[in-house]
């Protein structure tokens, strides 16, 4: 009997070994382990031995079933890998394809390079300030010491709405109505973007509608060395720092002393070429001290009080910094320009 | 401002230094340099006679000439036809190089030798401009004194370099040679020739009066000059305007130009014979008064006008034009010349009005140096005696109302230093002031300054100041950020600017900027209930009908971008822009922030997939709810069927208008099939709203809400009801019954086809129900359940699909 079983055991694992479906291998399980199986048949026969015999009858017959059941779940596990494995061959893409893809939004080329301007500033402690597009002339040209028949406003050809509503020529009178509400209490320190217009035929370097942000800081020891540090850094920010500035003497009506303010050429980084007319520098803002008669039309004590402030326009740096050759792309929105550029 | 070095080196000694160093140092101390360029680009021309002139036997345009050049005589064939025997001419020789690149070789010319050739001042580099009437058409014929074989170019003046200045409109004292020579003697540190003597000492003429009736002339001299013989100017005084860009004339006004130039005052000269008396009277024109001007043209004249007057009729309108009827011709023996001082907003004024701008009115509207009014009219008489041997009146006609002040300008060097922020010494100040010839005082650290005429500029310690750091040199500057210590974000609005755009992006819109001026025949164009009663903000001089409204809304412009990119073949096109409508309100400009979007074409696509999406109003419903839900404001908006008043552009029946807390404050919807033919773009989806309550509500921060541990229940509703009812009527209605249980009403059908009646419609709902306390009995669902459906029967006639 013990024989047989021994056997027995020896024909199922080679069954169990050489059976390739899980179908197959369950038709084994019923023939071994089943009810009518050899083991089962054993088992049957113990009744009628004596103690000693049936006690190792017992142990063998129960051996045997756990070995074939063991044989039995290995070969199913592996069948069933099998099985898997086959359906995963069978799952195969090719990773290569196209996505399917729904396209980000782009912002805006100016937007982007206010944005940036922004964020620069802020980090320095700027607030941004806000005003209306449609100006009054006080605040546009008076409060900026540039009264009515003022020559330098023929730098600034206006787009009146009435005799004195316009449309704000620069965005100077975001500063003047700023320094308004501080009542002649400093410190100030913002920047103004925003909407200007100016009264000029649409061609590849003019446009009747075109960005600006200003800057004003107010305070009681501001100089003007804290601007050439404060534009330097931003320049070196945008334009990158192996870039250098230079201040220029200029004049506008809000500033004194005014001075304009280059940056060394991109392309041959200071020592001359077409793109600087072989200067060697490009010009990219206006900026100088604060007038002492706007400093006191916007109720500031200019014995207690100076400033400095800074125009500069996003559009013209934008194009510096990407070599675009015509302003109105900026308004024309053909997507194919307006796609291709992505700030960091 | 164009600058000829010859003649600033007749006042400043710049020897040893290039033209394009110069203009460098100008341009770092206040003066931008635009341009450096020679006079003339010609070589190797000299004057030559004329001996000779046949007709060529083989052309008849062709003139065969004999010409001296001083060290040969040579042939040369000429094609001017005022070419003539005994004339002086330039002449390029063989070997000469003429601007544009030209070389002058041997030649024959029809079997004619020809060695060089017979020049116009054009072919030297001169604009046609400049050249005398009678030699535009030919060749240039020069003074018969003209030395025969000298260097022509030399001999022209036209050896010369130019510097094109661009001026900034304070700097008025750099609009003459002399005051240029006093920069540029700051910047390079040396002294500086006056043309002029000290004080002049004069008498009064008792013949000949001057008489000022009007606060808008505070200074008036005027000389008498006789027996003046009118001609052409000596070469170098022509030379000298052409290379500021002055047209020779004749002497005597080539020379009030000349004088214009070096000393920067405008002077006039009338024909003295023309005069209707022996005075002079400068008033204010009378209403209705008219002059003719020397350009010919009437003139209409306002008592805001400054008039030259001979005691009768104007002569002149002051520092502006003279008049035709004093004007200098080839028969003026007798001359008045004016040297005076206006009020410059006075000519100002007029010239704007008249649209004449001029030399002169340039000069007066930027202030001309009182004192050197009277050393200008002498400087012409000295010139004009010299030129033309005209018989001067020593004694002057003159009114003069000016109060000699002396401006000072008191400044600390501490006050200094405290600007600029770096530190001068007393004598670093001092170095500047002298270099800039002004005349100064220190005592204990405190500047005083005595602010020449010539530089009405300097009002202030502040112009003192800019003055001080442009000579001493900007980049001695420090570098320093500002100490002062603020803290800065963005404000509310800001912030949610930023957020609505975040969402526009990442939803894949692409934001555009168009312009605020537009077309007024566009004004009703997408126009809503929000717009259509809204009036124009009009501008009073644009510069044409296509820009001269403000834009009332924003949807227009969009719909154009999306035209001009679907015309390129772009027909996936998603746009939106942020920016301002504007409007008036009883008269007052307003300005709202307004979003504005247009959506065309395909979402996103997979070809080899065959999957795609394509917009559709819902689609751009969800970015609109998506743009709320991100400033948590979606509680706040719905969605309200557009009704009969929509505006022709929009689709009647698939446009909405976006509510905030029940009040309209904006648009979505399909372009009106008409529409989108007539603006040639693809089927486009559009909408706009005023962003102002949005981005002034306060935003609520989240509060933490419990998750439920319990099981949802889900019960599925179909009715059947009329068609116009619409699903955020009917899911209000089961929200108001479901209690607080129901924690969602979602559509999952709609259906109108078959087995449905006609004018009917079949929706379902799915209702979600949790509570966070226990779980949901089917008896509690159900109860809620039975509520909601006799709610729907009772007031919609509801039936129930079972």
């Amino acid at each position: 009997m013990l024989k047989q079983l021994k056997s027995i055991c020896e024909i199922a694992l080679k069954d169990i070994e050489e059976c390739q479906e899980i179908k197959q291998l369950n038709e084994l399980r019923v023939k071994y382990l089943g009810k009518k199986g050899p083991i089962q048949e054993a088992m049957k026969m113990m009744k009628d031995l004596d103690t000693e015999a049936r006690k190792e009858l017992g142990l063998v017959s129960n051996e045997t079933k756990f070995t074939i059941s063991t044989a039995i779940e290995n070969k199913q596990k592996e069948l069933e890998n099998l099985v898997i494995e086959e359906q995963l061959k069978n799952d195969f893409i090719d990773v290569t394809l196209p996505s399917r893809k729904r396209a980000l939004g782009q912002a805006h080329l100016t937007n982007q390079i206010i944005t940036e301007i922004e964020d620069l500033f802020i980090g320095m402690g700027y607030s941004i300030a806000e005003g209306p597009e449609i100006e009054t002339d006080h605040y546009n040209f008076e409060m900026l010491n540039l009264p009515k028949g003022h020559p330098a406003r023929d730098m600034q050809d206006s787009f009146y709405i009435t005799e004195e509503l316009l449309l704000r020529t620069h965005t100077s009178p975001v500063q003047a109505r700023t320094m308004l509400k501080q009542g002649g209490k400093g410190p100030v320190k913002i920047i103004c973007p925003g909407k200007v217009y100016r009264r000029d035929d649409d061609d590849a370097t003019h446009s009747h509608q075109f960005f600006q942000i200003e800057g004003l800081v107010i305070d009681k020891n501001i100089t003007m060395s804290d601007l050439k540090g404060t534009l330097e850094y931003f320049v070196k920010k945008i334009f990158g720092e192996n870039r250098e500035i230079r201040f220029r003497p200029s004049f506008f009506p809000f500033t004194e002393p005014s001075v304009e303010v280059d940056v060394t050429c991109a392309k041959c980084s200071g020592s001359g070429c077409s793109m600087c007319k072989n200067s060697g520098y490009i010009e990219i803002l206006g900026a100088g001290m604060v007038h002492p008669d706007v400093l006191k039309m916007g109720g500031f004590d200019p014995e207690v009080y100076q400033g400095f402030a800074f125009g500069m326009g996003p559009e013209r740096i934008a194009i510096l910094k990407y070599g675009i050759d015509d302003i109105r792309q900026f308004y024309t929105n053909d997507l194919r320009f307006n796609n291709q550029f992505n700030l960091k | 401002m164009l600058l000829p070095l010859k003649w600033l080196k007749s006042y400043v000694d710049i020897s040893g230094i290039s033209a394009n160093d110069l203009a460098k140092k100008i341009t770092l101390s206040g003066i931008e340099v635009e341009r450096v360029y020679p006079m003339s680009k010609a070589t190797n021309c000299v004057i030559g006679h004329v001996l000779e002139k046949t007709k060529h036997p083989q052309a008849d345009k062709l003139s065969v000439c004999q010409v001296d050049l001083g060290s040969e005589v040579t042939q040369i064939v000429c094609g001017a036809q005022n070419v003539d025997k005994g004339q002086k001419v330039v002449v390029s020789k063989v070997g000469a190089t003429l601007p544009g690149g030209v070389k002058i070789k041997k030649a024959k010319l029809r079997g004619e030798e020809s060695n060089g050739m017979i020049c116009s001042l054009k072919e030297l580099g001169i604009e046609n401009k400049f050249i005398p009437q009678e030699f535009q058409n030919g060749i240039t014929v020069l003074d018969e004194k003209a030395p025969v074989g000298v260097d022509a170019i030399e001999y022209l003046g036209f050896n010369d370099t130019i510097l094109e200045l661009s001026l900034t409109p304070n700097r008025s004292d750099c609009l003459s040679m002399l005051g240029i020579a006093y920069e540029v003697s700051a910047i390079i540190d040396k002294d500086i020739n006056k043309p002029y003597g000290e004080k002049i000492a004069y008498s009064i003429n008792p013949n000949f009066k001057v008489k000022i009736n009007s606060d808008d002339c505070p200074l008036y001299y005027a000389k008498t000059i006789k027996n003046v013989k009118i001609k052409r100017s000596p070469e170098w005084l022509q030379s000298a305007l052409i290379s500021c860009g002055i047209r020779p004339i004749n002497n005597v006004v080539d020379v009030t130009n000349y004088v214009m130039l070096e000393l920067g005052q405008p002077l006039h000269a009338f024909d003295f014979k023309k005069l209707n008396s022996d005075e002079i009277i400068v008033r204010n024109a009378f209403k209705n008064e008219t002059i003719v001007t020397l350009d010919n043209i009437k003139r209409e004249l306002l008592p805001t006008d400054l008039v030259i007057t001979d005691g009768k009729k104007p002569i002149a309108i002051a520092g502006v034009m003279g008049g035709q009827n004093t004007e200098i011709d080839e028969n003026t023996c007798d001359v008045v010349l004016e040297s005076a001082v206006f009020n410059p907003l006075t000519v100002r004024k007029t010239y704007t009005r008249l649209g004449l701008r001029s030399e002169s009115s340039i000069r007066f509207e930027k202030k001309v140096d009182p004192e050197r009014t009277i050393y200008a009219l002498n400087r012409a008489c000295q010139l004009l005696v010299e030129l033309v041997d005209a018989e001067i009146d020593d004694k002057l006609s003159v009114e003069n109302n000016i109060n000699d002040k002396i401006n000072s300008i008191e400044i600390k060097l501490e006050k200094i230093n405290r600007v600029l922020g770096i530190t001068l010494s007393d004598e670093d100040v001092s170095l500047v002031f002298r270099k800039l010839k002004f005349d100064y005082k220190l005592s204990k650290g405190t500047f005083v300054v005595i602010i020449p005429s010539r530089r009405p500029d300097i009002m202030i310690a502040e112009d003192l100041i800019e003055e001080i750091i442009r000579i001493y040199g900007y980049d001695k500057l420090n570098k320093t950020l500002p100490q002062t210590n603020t803290v800065a974000s963005l404000s509310e609005n800001q912030l949610k600017i930023r957020k609505i755009k975040s969402v526009l992006l990442a939803q894949g819109l692409n934001e555009v900027m168009t312009y605020s001026l537009t077309n007024p025949k566009y004004f009703n164009r997408f126009s809503h209930h929000e717009v259509n009663s809204l009036l124009p903000v009009k501008l009073s001089m644009p510069i044409s009908e296509e820009r001269s409204f403000m834009r009332p809304g924003l949807i227009h412009s969009l719909v154009e971008v999306m035209s001009y990119n679907n015309a390129r073949k772009n027909n996936n096109v998603f746009l939106f822009e942020l920016g301002k409508r504007y409007y008036l309100n009883q008269g007052e400009p307003c300005e709202n922030m307004v979003l504005a979007g247009a959506c065309s074409g395909v979402i996103v696509e997979n070809k080899w997939q065959k999957k795609k999406e394509v917009c559709d109003f819902y689609y751009v419903k969800a970015i609109i709810e998506q743009v709320f839900e991100k400033m948590s404001l979606d509680k706040q908006i719905s969605f309200a069927q557009a009704d009969k008043s929509v505006g022709a552009d929009f689709h009647p029946s698939r446009s909405a208008y976006i509510l905030y807390k029940n009040k309209e404050i904006g648009i979505i919807g399909q372009i009106h099939p008409n529409s989108q033919r007539e603006y040639d773009i693809n089927e486009t989806y559009v909408f706009e709203i005023i962003l102002d309550q949005v981005l002034d509500a306060k935003l609520e921060e989240n509060k933490f809400k419990a998750i439920s541990k319990y099981p949802t229940v889900t019960r599925d509703i179909a009715i059947v009801v009329d068609k116009d009812i619409t699903v955020s009527t009917l899911s209000q209605a089961i929200a108001s019954k479901g209690g607080r249980n129901l924690k969602s009403v979602q559509v999952f059908d709609v259906y109108n086809g078959k087995n449905v009646d006609k004018g009917k419609k079949s929706i379902a709902f799915s209702l979600m129900f949790e509570n966070v306390e226990r779980t949901l009995t089917d008896n509690d669902v159900n109860k809620i359940y039975d509520k909601v459906v006799k709610h729907l029967e009772d007031s919609f006639n509801a039936i129930l699909r079972k």
